[in-house]
């Protein structure tokens, strides 16, 4: 099998179906040196979550201090672009080590807690039945465009205190920053660039002409730390579109991969359907597990250390697939199982550590409320029979559409 | 652990973003509640060494375990 696949961790076959791959790893290299990305490759879940805790060891200043060249290459031409990509994203928190990471995070930690964004649930309800009434007379819809592109974009807007009408230029943007970058091709960060150019031109406006929403509008927060002196210009700019990407991006694909594995193993999907309330939130959590949103981040070696039998060197990149952490048999029984009733179910999808997810519980409730919605309105709902395909980006696992069919549509009853 | 002293602890509920982080380093005395947040097994021994590593692993330092006689901060 592995020689099949060259080791190439962006070959179609890997990005169609990564579990064989990274199954493969896992047992046979867990601390594996790829040499075609230069990059070390880390697949058990106690190596994942040993390095995930030891930042001073494992660096997450990676656009600040990666020296090796872009891997695949980039254009020519587009080497101040990406200066200009790792300046701009080297201000976000997630790129950064203590203390510097805390003192940014800080801004924001408050705004995240259980018990806020419990106070938001109605406001995800709504969007998500309103998303349903819209397709819920069809024969057919694709589950990507009509729910799962909507659903995380408005709810961040509206965290954020962005004004309706703009929500879909900024969603372009996001998706010049996000997927784009993401891509493996040369003009890549000429056109992450241009995404983050262009909402931070939007934000300075908002900023500046005291449009930040609401009261209590994470906007409002970022920009009040500004005015405080407790962070900078760059970092408003650079963690407000952090904020945009890592609430948006990561969410669709917990909509679209949670929906596909659920109709998947049908034997689940009609668990949940005779119980959505009491199973939605095991759903979400074995969704998270069994195909993860972001699969496979990455850190840079700080200090010289020793991994599992290998020697990293100060400066190589890490990536720690999670993805194959979450299959781990040393700590999940019949781990290619997809099982919305599994517990204990102690995924390691919102990383470990003191990067871990800022947004897991938003994450949690937006799965939650889409696939109890989803059980309790239409448990006809079925694949078609078209093979789903997949983006050909690193770093996250996303689907180009999920077309689904009703039995009976809401009209035809 | 019977050698470590016990010590007082404070969780921040305006914080604790429910990561289950202290429970996964220190199952024995954090726990998670039906809200998931952070809070202390009933009846555990709040010794110095399972709080701290508790704390110490919260990235977004909602624990603080104080001396509770001298009331020094032990997790900084």
């Amino acid at each position: 099998m592995p020689a099949v696949i060259d080791d190439d961790l962006y070959a179609d076959e890997v990005i169609a179906d990564p579990y064989a791959y990274y199954g493969w790893l896992r047992e046979v290299d867990p601390v594996h040196w790829n040499a075609r990305y230069e990059t070390w490759v880390v697949t058990r879940y106690a190596d994942i979550v040993w390095l995930l805790r030891r930042p001073e060891l494992f660096s997450s200043r990676f656009y600040a201090d990666d020296q090796q060249p872009p891997s695949p290459p980039i254009a020519a031409g587009d080497m101040d672009e990406l200066r200009f990509v790792s300046r701009f994203r080297s201000s976000e928190f997630i790129q950064n080590d203590p203390p510097e990471h805390s003192r940014m995070r800080n801004v924001v930690n408050r705004f995240f807690t259980p018990g806020r964004m419990e106070l938001w649930r109605g406001m995800v309800r709504e969007v998500v039945d309103t998303l349903l009434t819209d397709v819920e007379s069809r024969d057919r819809f694709d589950v990507l465009p009509d729910l799962a592109a909507q659903l995380p974009l408005r709810v961040i807007a509206e965290l954020l205190g962005v004004p309706a009408d703009d929500r879909q230029s900024l969603k372009e943007h996001a998706d010049r920053r996000m997927r784009s970058a993401l891509s493996l091709a040369p003009d890549r960060m000429r056109v992450a660039a241009s995404g983050i150019r262009d909402t931070s031109d939007y934000l300075e406006a908002a900023l500046d002409g005291g449009r930040t929403g609401a009261a209590g509008s994470l906007l409002e927060i970022l920009h009040g730390a500004e005015t405080t002196g407790s962070s900078s210009r760059a970092e408003t700019l650079a963690n407000a579109q952090l904020l945009i990407d890592a609430g948006h991006e990561t969410t669709v694909q917990l909509i679209c991969n949670g929906m596909l594995a659920l109709l998947t193993h049908r034997e689940q999907w009609d668990r949940l359907v005779a119980d959505p309330a009491g199973l939605a939130a095991g759903a979400t959590e074995e969704c998270l597990r069994y195909d993860p949103p972001l699969p496979a981040p990455r850190r840079l070696v700080a200090q010289d250390v020793e991994l599992g039998g290998s020697f990293l060197r100060r400066g190589q990149r890490v990536v720690f697939v999670l993805a194959a952490g979450n299959r781990d048999p040393r700590v999940f029984p019949d781990p290619d199982r997809f099982d919305i009733t599994r517990s204990p179910n102690r995924h390691v999808v919102f990383g470990s550590g003191m990067h871990v997810c800022l947004g897991q519980y938003l994450a949690r409730m937006e799965g939650q409320e889409v696939f109890r919605a989803l059980a309790t309105r239409m448990p006809d709902l079925e694949l078609t029979d078209k093979p789903v395909q997949y983006a050909k980006v690193r770093g996250v696992r996303s689907l180009l559409g999920l077309p689904v069919r009703r039995q009976q549509p809401a009209g035809s009853r | 652990m019977s050698d470590s002293p016990t010590v007082r602890i404070d969780i921040d509920r305006d914080v604790c973003l429910g990561s289950g982080m202290c429970v996964t380093t220190a199952p024995a005395l954090f726990a998670l509640d039906e809200l998931r947040q952070a809070v202390l097994v009933p009846g555990a021994v709040p010794t110095a060494l399972l709080a701290v590593d508790g704390a110490q692993n919260c990235p977004v330092a909602a624990i603080a375990v104080y001396d509770p006689v001298t009331g020094e901060r032990l997790d900084e």
